[in-house]
């Protein structure tokens, strides 16, 4: 290991000491939450250390007298931070200062290379920890698990065309295994994993990363990697290597070889009148000679890959290790040599958060909740891999950080999906360039409207430039992103509509904005449960009068009323906001008249009694459920059907949360008997989705969810709202039937899906036999 | 530079045909002699019979061997003698004293007596010829076993004879010297690469017409035939044994010949899955072939030519420009059961990470050596890898990178055996530079050029 001397450690330290004062690193920024740390882990590399860690984070709770409360909860959080050897004795300094959680524990570290010895030493006298030896491989193969497991599109694949594409995948325990860890460093590794702790390693080779850099630098005095790649970008294949069209001319194709192919890296060497030695090449064969060298360790590297993966019958292949790290030479060559080798059958995957794989996984060998559901936590993380460097820029250090928060619970893919991989957006905004730029000016020019929200939610604290400040914060670091995302649309993977929501949502919350609707959500409930009755009392007169199908479409068209209450769509807001507000009986008057741009109604109205478990997933508090919903699902639950009802975890806008909802539920039984009997017979049932999002990953769900969904055969799936029914879900499908049901509330979908504003999609499909 | 007489004109932009430059015998000599004495025996060893290509007869019982050959690349032996009877239209001769062997006296070759046969092979470094001869020396029938008989009912036998040149230029004249029989019509057997850029001026220069067999096709024939009719056509290299004993011969029934993998290691590596001489495919490749280790080892090294190269890598340590598994891990990494001296990175202590701050020294022939161990490893690998993908068992090596290098083979034979568990063995082939040639020269049904 080349790893820079520790040894003037002090003198090191004192003199990063000054440097970072003129910087002026914000610690707290790049440390997050150090005084709760509660577990650590160490992954000392040859160029840099990677300090992995848990830290709970105390949260707190916004009340319905916009006060801001501690809850007594706290969320905890995984950090994972990467710093360069020159820096990390500050970081050991302020870790020892900050953390006093952690004195006198067993910590772990990562055994990868014997000359650990001196900075394991530094590490336990800083921090007053004994190590725990964790061995590499093992964690680099736990780490890849889970990440494959929690994060969303953690796996992507790239183009090996010019497009630059990045094609990402959100794999599950059953869908990813098995597969090859092909780890290119010094050498190159390649490991069969069947299971988070079944795995081998199959073989490997000399020929990788050690490789290049050594005949890079043995031949050009190029030393850097960085530089190396540059180069390599500005390289010409043709002056050392012989192509098929070399030694056949234009007769190739008879042979069915691909004329540009490579037939012998570095064969043309010896072929002209003087043969090139290494020191007295000019620049330009300098960089020749890197792209050869390059190209010929890939393509060897690429065919080992395919050929271990065809021998053990695996489908998928993860490159990883610090020749790859998000390069895209790299990659492209990957992918092209993959795609040539295996005929078009292998593709080449490679990891967002790579890099942290071994000291994650290390991490997760001693820590008690490895087996929850995690999720990527973006406020907290710098942007894929080494493009975008946000925070690294601020906190004054070339650093990296990915942070993950724990949902404390268990996720799997919700049991009916057809596809459990397949991606539950409608728009790939990966693709679509107008619909990524309009969502984020849609975003950006609502951002006032939020902040003014936030701040009202939180309007009786008695620190009020304190909330200001967060305002501001969340404003500041909101932009931000979207600006970052703008520039970067891959720098956090996915940027759909789900997900840039979600950003938003997860940024409020870092900046203490828990729920910055719930005085909202509670005025509206209010209202809505007064109205109930009345709302009630009109489908039973109507039932006395009408047919079943008259009854059905009556609150069917309720159901769709209800959705057109929400905080979420720009136009409805301007009708909430102004003087009269909206009454439901507008809300109603909006629906347009069958036929529906997308109608099934019919088809459900055929079905609709032969359903004995219906599981509806809901959007919005307040109007939506309360006066859209209840009805609905008591029409339902009459005919005889089980119905459960499942709302997010945690609060996105003014979206129904699981909490709210069964305290809802008690102000029913004040006010219909029908319900009450439901609730207490067992027949109306609530569950958590797992959610904290408008819209609806079915990819990662609750457990809970899974469990009840199984044990009552469900056989209809209602997905209500836009968020959850267009945006996202609209072609997914289910094995049961199912009914997506929204109003379209705004004019950008309203033209993507050849409608008009209040146009209706009540969508009615059959179950997909498997 | 070493010994070039270069030739008179450039036959094409890119210079001249498989270098000028390449193999100048003494080199070799100064080879054979140092592992003669590394060997320490009084009998010839085997490894200086292979290295100087002085091929032990077809199926020799005997175990008699041709004489030594010359140290020099002279020019052809054939003497323009002519006490020739009418029956054969051109010299016979004795013995030769470059490699060859009999052809078995029957139906097929008997054309041989009267017409001469010439085939030539141009790949994209060497010239391989081989071409017959008939030979009038009353050598005694051997008995082995064998029912074949070699000499016809005049004593005479039918040689092939085995030649390599570098440079087009030379091949001419000497195809002009000992194909002294030809005449306006004939052909000349031709496959390889070279065979279409320089097909016009072997036909001007010879006044032949030339006969192609596609280069695939070539190589299988020519394996085919020698597997099946030289008894020690295969062996295996055991490097810790002593003198004749590092040569083990295999050989093989024509019967169970079929399948096997067939590793063409030449400039780039064709990997080849044979079923039988007319079926086979091209499985694979590889871009590390002999160019890769010539032209890194050019860069690297003041050396001149492949077999300097050779030379250099047997001189050199490796471990001081590889990074073994303890140079990472301080010994062996048990949990992965990855030995202690297993090369990890070759080539990686040659890279400061940016921040030694002088400037290291590498011998070339360290570096010479890592470059031989990192191609012939790879090539090991993916042929084993190969083999394992098809279910073959066996795998032969063939093409000039091979040279029957001791190194070399000791590194393939390594690899083979330390990824299949001992379950397979690397088998190499006494002609194995000539395989493409030998096809050539029996393929009756090759496409006349225009």
């Amino acid at each position: 290991m080349n790893r820079p001397s520790l040894i003037p450690f002090h003198s090191s330290a004192l003199h990063s000491a000054m440097e970072a004062a003129q910087r002026k690193i914000d610690f707290r920024r790049l440390v997050r939450d150090a005084p709760n740390i509660n577990h650590l882990c160490f992954d000392a590399c040859s160029k840099t250390v990677k300090i992995v860690y848990s830290s709970k984070v105390p949260l707190s709770h916004t009340t319905l007298k916009c006060k801001r409360l501690n809850s007594g909860k706290s969320e905890e959080r995984i950090y994972c931070i990467q710093v360069q050897y020159p820096d990390f004795p500050l970081i050991l300094k302020y870790l020892g200062e900050h953390c006093p959680k952690i004195k006198g524990t067993t910590i772990d570290f990562v055994v990868t290379a014997s000359q650990n010895a001196e900075i394991e030493g530094e590490i336990s006298k800083a921090l007053d920890v004994t190590l725990r030896h964790v061995d590499a491989f093992s964690g680099l193969v736990k780490g890849t698990c889970f990440l494959l497991r929690n994060i969303e599109a953690e796996s992507f694949t790239y183009s090996f065309d010019e497009s630059q594409k990045y094609e990402f995948q959100t794999l599950n325990t059953e869908s990813m295994y098995p597969y090859l860890l092909i780890n290119i460093r010094t050498g190159v590794s390649v490991v069969l994993v069947e299971g988070e702790n079944n795995f081998k390693r199959l073989g490997g080779s000399s020929i990788g990363g050690g490789c290049f850099l050594g005949l890079t630098e043995i031949i050009t005095g190029v030393t850097d990697i960085e530089e190396m790649m540059e180069r390599a970008l500005q390289g010409n294949p043709d002056e050392f290597d012989i192509f098929i069209r070399d030694i056949y001319g234009d007769r190739a194709a008879n042979f069915n070889m691909d004329p540009h192919l490579l037939a012998s890296s570095f064969g043309r060497v010896t072929r002209g009148e003087n043969i090139p030695r290494a020191g007295e090449l000019d620049e330009q064969s300098k960089n020749n000679a890197i792209l050869s060298l390059l190209r010929m360790i890939l393509y060897n590297v690429s065919q080992l890959a395919f050929l271990l993966s065809d021998i053990s019958n695996v489908k998928r292949v993860f490159f990883n290790g610090f020749l790859v790290r998000n390069r895209p030479i790299v990659m492209k060559t990957l992918s092209f040599a993959c795609n040539y080798w295996s005929g078009g059958k292998l593709r080449a995957y490679f990891l967002r958060h790579e890099n942290y794989t071994t000291g994650l996984g290390a991490f997760l060998e001693n820590f008690p909740n490895a087996d929850m559901y995690w999720k990527e936590y973006c406020s907290g993380s710098t942007a894929l891999g080494r493009f975008v460097p946000v925070e690294p820029l601020e906190t004054g250090f070339k650093t990296q950080t990915f942070a993950l928060k724990c949902a404390r619970f268990k996720a799997a893919p919700f049991c009916l999906l057809v596809d459990k991989d397949g991606k539950p957006d409608t728009i790939d905004f990966n693709n679509d360039d107008e619909a990524r730029n309009f969502w984020i000016e849609i975003l950006d020019k609502t951002i006032n409207d939020m902040t003014k929200f936030a701040i009202a939610s939180q309007k009786n604290c008695e620190d009020q430039d304190d909330v200001a400040n967060r305002a501001k914060d969340f404003e500041n670091d909101f932009v931000k992103t979207m600006d970052t995302i703008k520039e970067h649309h891959v720098a956090y993977g996915n940027s759909n509509a789900r997900n840039l929501l979600e950003v938003r949502e997860q940024i409020l919350q870092e900046k203490g904005f828990d729920d910055i609707y719930v005085q909202k959500k509670h005025e509206e409930n209010c209202t809505a449960i007064a109205e109930l009755p009345h709302v009630l009392a009109t489908i039973d007169k109507l039932k006395e009068t009408s047919d079943d199908k008259t009854v059905l479409e009556y609150v069917s068209r309720g159901l769709l009323a209800g959705n057109v209450f929400d905080w979420g769509a720009k136009e409805v807001v301007k009708m909430m906001n102004s003087e009269s507000g909206l009454s439901f009986q507008t809300a109603i008057d909006h629906v347009e008249n069958r036929p529906w741009l997308f109608d099934g109604f019919d088809s459900f109205y055929e079905k609709h009694k032969d359903y004995k478990s219906v599981l509806i997933f809901v959007d919005n508090s307040g109007f939506d459920y309360i006066l859209g919903i209840i009805p609905f699902a008591r029409e339902l639950l009459r005919n005889g059907s089980k119905v459960v009802i499942c709302a997010n975890s945690s609060p996105a806008l003014n979206d129904l949360t699981y909490r709210e909802m069964v305290a809802l539920a008690n102000e029913f039984r004040e006010i219909d008997g029908d319900l009450t009997k439901f609730l207490e017979n067992g027949q109306m049932m609530f569950v958590q989705s797992g959610q904290e999002s408008p819209c609806l990953d079915a990819r990662r769900v609750h457990e809970d969810l899974n469990e009840i969904v199984q044990k009552y055969k469900t056989d209809l799936v209602v997905i209500e709202g836009m968020g959850r029914a267009l945006h996202t879900n609209f072609n997914v499908q289910f094995k049961c039937d199912s009914l997506k049901a929204a109003v379209i509330k705004t004019q950008w979908l309203a033209d993507r899906l050849g409608g008009k504003m209040f146009s209706v999609v009540f969508k009615h499909e059959l179950g997909v036999q498997q | 530079m070493g010994h070039t007489s270069v030739s008179s004109r450039r036959i094409s932009p890119r210079g001249s045909p498989p270098n000028l430059r390449r193999t100048p015998p003494k080199i070799r000599k100064i080879l054979v002699i140092k592992e003669k004495r590394a060997a320490e025996t009084e009998d010839p060893v085997m490894d200086e019979l292979l290295l100087a290509s002085k091929l032990k007869r077809v199926d020799s019982a005997t175990g008699c061997v041709s004489p030594r050959a010359p140290s020099t690349d002279i020019a052809p032996t054939v003497p323009p003698t002519s006490t020739t009877t009418a029956t054969v239209p051109r010299p016979t001769q004795k013995a030769p004293k470059t490699p060859y062997v009999i052809l078995p006296a029957c139906d097929t070759f008997e054309k041989f007596r009267k017409t001469s046969r010439v085939s030539v092979d141009i790949g994209g470094t060497l010239i391989k010829v081989v071409y017959s001869s008939v030979m009038d020396d009353e050598l005694p029938e051997e008995k082995n076993g064998q029912k074949r008989k070699y000499a016809y009912e005049d004593g005479k036998r039918v040689l092939v004879n085995f030649k390599k040149f570098t440079d087009l230029d030379r091949l001419i004249n000497f195809l002009r010297e000992v194909w002294t029989d030809r005449k306006a019509g004939d052909v000349i057997h031709c496959t390889g690469g070279g065979s279409y850029k320089y097909s016009e001026i072997i036909m001007k220069e010879l006044g032949v017409r030339l006969q192609r067999t596609d280069e695939m096709r070539s190589l299988i024939y020519g394996v085919n035939f020698l597997l099946s009719t030289n008894v020690d056509e295969s062996f295996t290299y055991h490097h810790d044994a002593i003198g004749l004993n590092k040569f083990q011969y295999r050989p093989i029934a024509a019967d169970l010949i079929y399948p096997f993998l067939l590793v063409n290691i030449g400039t780039g590596i064709s990997i080849l899955k044979v079923d039988s001489p007319t079926s086979y495919e091209r499985v694979g490749g590889s871009s590390m072939g002999g160019g890769t280790f010539m032209g890194l080892g050019s860069l690297l090294t003041p050396a001149q030519n492949f077999d300097e190269l050779l030379e250099m890598a047997n001189k050199g340590d490796h471990r001081n420009v590889d990074k073994l598994v303890s140079d990472i891990y301080g010994g062996s990494y048990d949990e992965l059961k990855l030995k202690a001296d297993l090369i990890a990175g070759s080539m990686a202590k040659c890279n400061r990470f940016g921040e030694t701050p002088k400037k290291q020294v590498h011998k070339p022939e360290d570096i010479a050596k890592s470059l031989l161990l990192m191609v012939s490893n790879n090539i090991g690998q993916m042929a084993y890898l190969y083999g394992t993908r098809y279910n073959l068992k066996r795998i032969y090596f063939g093409g000039y990178f091979i040279r029957q290098d001791p190194i070399t083979m000791r590194t393939l034979s390594f690899a083979i055996n330390y990824w299949s568990r001992g379950e397979i063995e690397a088998l190499y082939l006494k002609h194995e530079g000539y395989l493409g040639a030998m096809g050539s020269f029996l393929d009756e049904e090759g496409k006349l050029d225009d």
